[in-house]
C-alpha cells in the first residue's frame, strides 16, 4: 500500500495570555489530510487523523473517496470484545451501508479496518482531521488480536513508534501483492523481532497479537514539534 | 498421567471452541459475485411481495454428512425498502458462525426462506441449491491473524412456493366457491 501524506496546515496557533505571569501560552493544533491508496481487493488501513465530524465508518469512507462510494465497497472492523469482525457493505441498490449500523461503527485514530476495494482500478481515500497530540496520541492495546496503526501520520518501524513490545507479541501486516499476511514475532530469546522489525507506512494498519492478559498502553505523547 | 489427560481434554475443548468459521450473510454483493434474489409466490420481491402472508425469514443451514442440516445463526429477514433491494436479505449485525469448521476451511450451505414460525412447519417456503463456501473467516485454529468473513459467492436465488397441501386447500376452496355460485 502506498500512502501519500500531506499535512496541509502545519500549525494553527492561538495565543492566550496569562496576565499574572505576563507570558504567552500557545495552543497548537495541526490539521491536515492523508491520501491512502486502495488497491482492488483487501487493504488493511488505519485511521491516521481525528475526524472532527466523527471517526465513524460512514464518515471515514464517505466524501473522502475519490469518485464517490463505489458499490461493493466493504469495510471490516475487528472488534476484540467479540473476537470477530463488524462488517459493512455499501450497495446503493440496498439503500447504502448494510447493515445500516455499520456506518456508525467508530474507528478511532490508531485503529484500522480491512477495506475491500471493488473493481479493477486503484482508488484513493482522503482522511481529514486533526493530528492527535500529547496524551491523546496514546492508545490501549488489548490482549489478543486487534487492528492497530500509528495514532499519528508518521511512518517508521514499530520500535521508532515506541510500540510496547513483549515476548510473544506478533504483528501481521497485510501484503496486497500476495493477498496474504506477512508475520513478525517478537521473542527476546530469539534476538527480538523475527524475521525483522516491522515497519508501518502512514495510514497502514496491521493485526497485532498482544501477549498477556491485560491491556497495555502504547505511549506516544506526540507533539507537533517532535 | 491424570494431569496430562485433563490438559489434553482442555486443549481439545479450546480447539473445538475456536473451530468456527464465519460468513457474511449477504445475498447481494456486486463486487464479489453474490446475487441471489428471493421472490415471494408470484414473482414479487420477498421483502415486500409477501404482503399479508407474513414476514419472510431467511437462514443459512450447514449441510453435513448424509445431508444432515444444522441451522446457522443469526437468521434474518428481507429488506423491506422496496424495489430491487427487497429481493435480498437484511444483513445481520453479526456474521454467521459455522460450528466445527475452522477459519480458512470450507462449508456446504443452503439458504432457506419461509413464512411462519420455522421452515419445517411452514407452508410457504423454498431453499437454494447447495453452495460450497470456501475460506471461511475467523481466527485460524493453528494461529495467525483473523481472516475476513467469507461471502456467499455463487449462491442462487429462488422463489417461495406454497406446499402442495396449501395449494390443495386453496384449490378446494376455489372449487367450493365456484360450486356455490353455480347453485
Amino acid at each position: 500500500m502506498r500512502t501519500k501524506t500531506l499535512l496541509l496546515t502545519a500549525a494553527l496557533s492561538a495565543a492566550g495570555i496569562a496576565s499574572s505571569m505576563a507570558q504567552a501560552v500557545y495552543s497548537v493544533n495541526a490539521v491536515g489530510y492523508v491520501n491512502t491508496q486502495l488497491v482492488p481487493g483487501f487493504n488493511l488501513v488505519s485511521n491516521p487523523l481525528d475526524n472532527k465530524t466523527g471517526n465513524t465508518i460512514g464518515n471515514l469512507f464517505g466524501t473522502g473517496l475519490a469518485g464517490g462510494i463505489p458499490d461493493g465497497l466493504s469495510v471490516y472492523y475487528f472488534d476484540p470484545n467479540i473476537d470477530d469482525y463488524v462488517s459493512g457493505l455499501y450497495e446503493s441498490i440496498l439503500g447504502g451501508w448494510q447493515p445500516a449500523s455499520a456506518a456508525n461503527q467508530v474507528v478511532p485514530p490508531g485503529e484500522g479496518v480491512f477495506v475491500f476495494w471493488p473493481g479493477t482500478a486503484n482508488g484513493t481515500n482522503t482522511f481529514v482531521g486533526e493530528v492527535l497530540q500529547a496524551a491523546a496520541s496514546n492508545q490501549q492495546i488489548p490482549p489478543g488480536f486487534s487492528i492497530k496503526g500509528s495514532t499519528v501520520p508518521i511512518a517508521g518501524t514499530v520500535t521508532s513508534m515506541n510500540f510496547p513490545v513483549a515476548d510473544g507479541d506478533s504483528i501481521y501486516r497485510w501484503d496486497t501483492t500476495i493477498d496474504d499476511y506477512v508475520s513478525y514475532l517478537y521473542e527476546s530469546i530469539l534476538g527480538g523481532w523475527q524475521p525483522s522489525t516491522p515497519s508501518l507506512a502512514v495510514g497502514e494498519a496491521a493485526f497485532v497479537f498482544k501477549a498477556g492478559t491485560t491491556p497495555v498502553t502504547w505511549t506516544r505523547n506526540f507533539t507537533i514539534n517532535q | 498421567m491424570k494431569k496430562l489427560l485433563v490438559t489434553l481434554a482442555a486443549v481439545l475443548v479450546s480447539a473445538s471452541a475456536f473451530a468456527q468459521g464465519t460468513i457474511q450473510f449477504s445475498t447481494f454483493n456486486s463486487a464479489r459475485g453474490v446475487n441471489a434474489p428471493v421472490y415471494a409466490p408470484g414473482g414479487t420481491a420477498a421483502g415486500t411481495g409477501a404482503g399479508t402472508l407474513g414476514t419472510v425469514n431467511a437462514q443459512l443451514f450447514l449441510v453435513g454428512a448424509g445431508g444432515a442440516l444444522t441451522a446457522l445463526t443469526p437468521a434474518t429477514t428481507f429488506n423491506t425498502a422496496g424495489g430491487a433491494a427487497s429481493r435480498y436479505v437484511l444483513i445481520p449485525t453479526s456474521n454467521v458462525t459455522v460450528p466445527n469448521v475452522p477459519a480458512g476451511g470450507s462449508a456446504n450451505v443452503i439458504l432457506r426462506a419461509w413464512i411462519g414460525a420455522d421452515y419445517d412447519s411452514a407452508t410457504i417456503r423454498n431453499q437454494s441449491a447447495q453452495l460450497t463456501v470456501n475460506n471461511l473467516g475467523g481466527t485460524p485454529a493453528g494461529g495467525g491473524a483473523p481472516l475476513q468473513p467469507a461471502v456467499l459467492a455463487g449462491l442462487q436465488g429462488f422463489e417461495l412456493v406454497p406446499e402442495p397441501s396449501t395449494l390443495a386447500f386453496g384449490l378446494l376452496g376455489a372449487a367450493a366457491l365456484l360450486y356455490r355460485r353455480r347453485k
